[in-house]
């Protein structure tokens, strides 16, 4: 039980995290009241919340600005990435953890390297061959992109897992007459639940949000991201912050349940790259 | 004996679409951004010119220097970020109510996107914004200023949002960091009556020394070569070249001035600043895992 006066101790911290707390929201919620006023209602009442709440911007945004197709090319664009760089993490992690080969150690810690190389460094070459094939504006294309980028950390995550599945339960599987890909499957996937949801989370996140990559494998209207969309829209119609704010939220919102649903998992992420091996 | 030879390359198969993957997304486009960084292109043509795209890069290029010279001054936020997470996160580890609650709610600003937040802070930082509103308020309307429409302020505006995204990742660090430290050493501090301020200087502090020291050379890195949307999306570089850096110049050299070569070269500069980061970060990391 703590004493009366460990308890009042206490309170200045709650107030430091309590203000600290309203600084990271506030931006959001001025996201949320703005999203839902009229076009007068700004000028005269900026930070509280609407007098009358509309769905109007969000309506018109969907129908008369394209966002509804946005919404589903952000989509399809984060789902086919992670599934490709899942696939082809697997296999590598599986082969770099598990088996034997020359070169492994070199190739590893060389893909690991990776990492950290700035996207900048190297997307306009990118952009230069993909152009000269032809797969600006198309799914598959900006998706290899995006999952090739995912990769280094994917495979660094993945390997280490593998590494710590113990060799004895593979060796009784294979004894029972699995072969390396039923051994992948039926023994290592099922265990790797939690970190191969770690990697969605933290990789959904990571497309989602992207703009850079977006904005230039990606030219015709009908196939921009959220992101690139609201940047645009941002600017174009600069005089019109209700509509801006509804884009705004709705961007933020299906990262905002991600992170809800997956906490445990994002941060568990976060940290892998830095403190563990 | 056939099968035992398959075998031996069967992990090459494995391995192999990735491999592919990297070398078109990473090894081609640095040789080919270093063999570019030696032409100057007119009318689709390449002259050889040697290492000349490098020196007028370094030794004369105005805006090239102004945008090394912004990443330079941006670094601010580094040492910023480093006390502030420490704070927060000493704050977050002590046994109190509702740390689940805070903990979510000040990870918001780490998972919206830049352009979600430039588009807000856009507003907030205004002439009539909340900010400036706060400022004269708090008895501080001095300091009230368009931030981002001036030269001289716009990178401040920059430096407070990329410090309110990223803090929350530091905290998470060091909060991890704290509770690997040994509670041991806290019960033997405790025995000897010390006080909460002392096992903060003289325990939690020296302890997370090497998490430190990650943190630090990572943020370092993510101020050169990490905050290219921050910089697009709020001020495009400007007002004028005010806040310029140098993704944005490498950028704007290939899409909007349309000299590869420079662009290239700048490339290759910056890919060999980062590479000196890397291999002090992997050998800080290196630090961290013979310690625990």
């Amino acid at each position: 039980m703590l004493s009366l006066k460990a308890k009042l101790s206490k309170i200045p911290i709650h107030i430091i995290l309590i203000i600290y707390s309203i600084i990271s929201i506030f931006p959001f919620y001025y996201v949320i009241v703005t999203a839902f006023k009229t076009k007068e209602e700004i000028y005269k009442n900026i930070y509280a919340p609407p007098a009358k709440w509309t769905f109007a911007n969000v309506i018109t945004l969907y129908t008369e600005y394209g966002f509804l197709r946005s919404t589903i090319n952000s989509i399809i664009i984060t789902v086919l990435s992670i599934l490709i760089t899942l696939i082809v993490a697997v296999f590598a992690a599986y082969a770099y953890s598990k088996m034997e080969f020359r070169a492994k150690r070199f190739l590893l810690s060389l893909t690991v390297a990776l990492t950290g190389v700035p996207i900048m460094v190297v997307i306009i070459p990118v952009y230069v061959l993909m152009s000269r094939i032809n797969m600006l504006d198309s799914y598959v294309g900006i998706s290899f992109i995006y999952a090739t980028f995912m990769l280094p950390f994917s495979i660094f995550l993945l390997s280490s897992f593998f590494r710590s599945i113990p060799e004895d339960l593979l060796n009784a599987a294979s004894i029972d007459g699995c072969n390396r890909f039923q051994l992948l499957y039926k023994i290592i996937l099922p265990l790797s639940k939690p970190v191969i949801t770690t990697l969605i989370v933290v990789n959904s996140l990571w497309v989602w949000n992207d703009l850079l990559i977006a904005l230039m494998f990606i030219r015709k209207s009908e196939m921009l991201t959220v992101n690139v969309a609201l940047n645009s829209i941002g600017g174009r119609y600069a005089n019109n912050p209700v509509l801006i704010q509804a884009g705004a939220l709705f961007v933020a919102i299906p990262m905002i349940l991600v992170f809800i649903f997956g906490q445990k998992y994002f941060v568990k992420g976060l940290l892998a790259g830095a403190l563990k091996e | 004996m056939k099968k035992n030879y398959f075998k031996n390359y069967t992990p090459y198969f494995y391995i192999l679409p990735s491999i592919i993957l990297l070398v078109c997304l990473y090894i081609y486009p640095l040789i080919h951004n270093l063999t570019k960084s030696f032409y100057r292109f007119s009318g689709g043509k390449g002259i050889f010119i040697g290492i000349e795209n490098y020196k007028y890069l370094i030794l004369k290029d105005p805006i090239t220097h102004s945008a090394v010279l912004h990443n330079i001054e941006i670094l601010i936020v580094v040492p910023i970020l480093l006390i502030l997470s420490i704070f927060f996160a000493v704050l977050l580890s002590e046994k109190i109510r509702f740390v689940k609650v805070y903990q979510t709610l000040l990870f918001i600003p780490f998972i919206i996107s830049i352009v979600v937040v430039g588009l807000v802070f856009g507003r907030l930082l205004r002439l009539d914004g909340i900010i400036n509103f706060l400022l004269g308020k708090t008895g501080l309307g001095v300091l009230a200023r368009d931030w981002i429409g001036r030269p001289r302020y716009a990178i401040f505006a920059l430096m407070l949002v990329i410090v309110w995204k990223e803090l929350p990742f530091g905290i998470v660090l060091f909060m991890a960091g704290i509770s690997n430290i040994n509670q041991e050493i806290y019960e033997a501090a405790k025995i000897d009556g010390v006080s909460w301020w002392q096992n903060l200087i003289h325990i939690t502090i020296p302890q997370l020394k090497s998490v430190m020291n990650f943190y630090v050379v990572y943020n370092v890195m993510v101020v050169f070569a990490w905050i290219f949307t921050y910089v697009f999306v709020m001020t495009n570089g400007g007002p004028g070249n005010s806040t310029t850096v140098l993704e944005l110049q490498i950028y704007n050299l290939a899409f909007r001035k349309n000299m590869m070569g420079l662009s290239s070269a700048l490339a290759i500069l910056l890919f060999i600043m980062v590479f000196i980061f890397i291999y002090m970060q992997f050998r800080l990391r290196k630090g961290i895992m013979e310690e625990s």
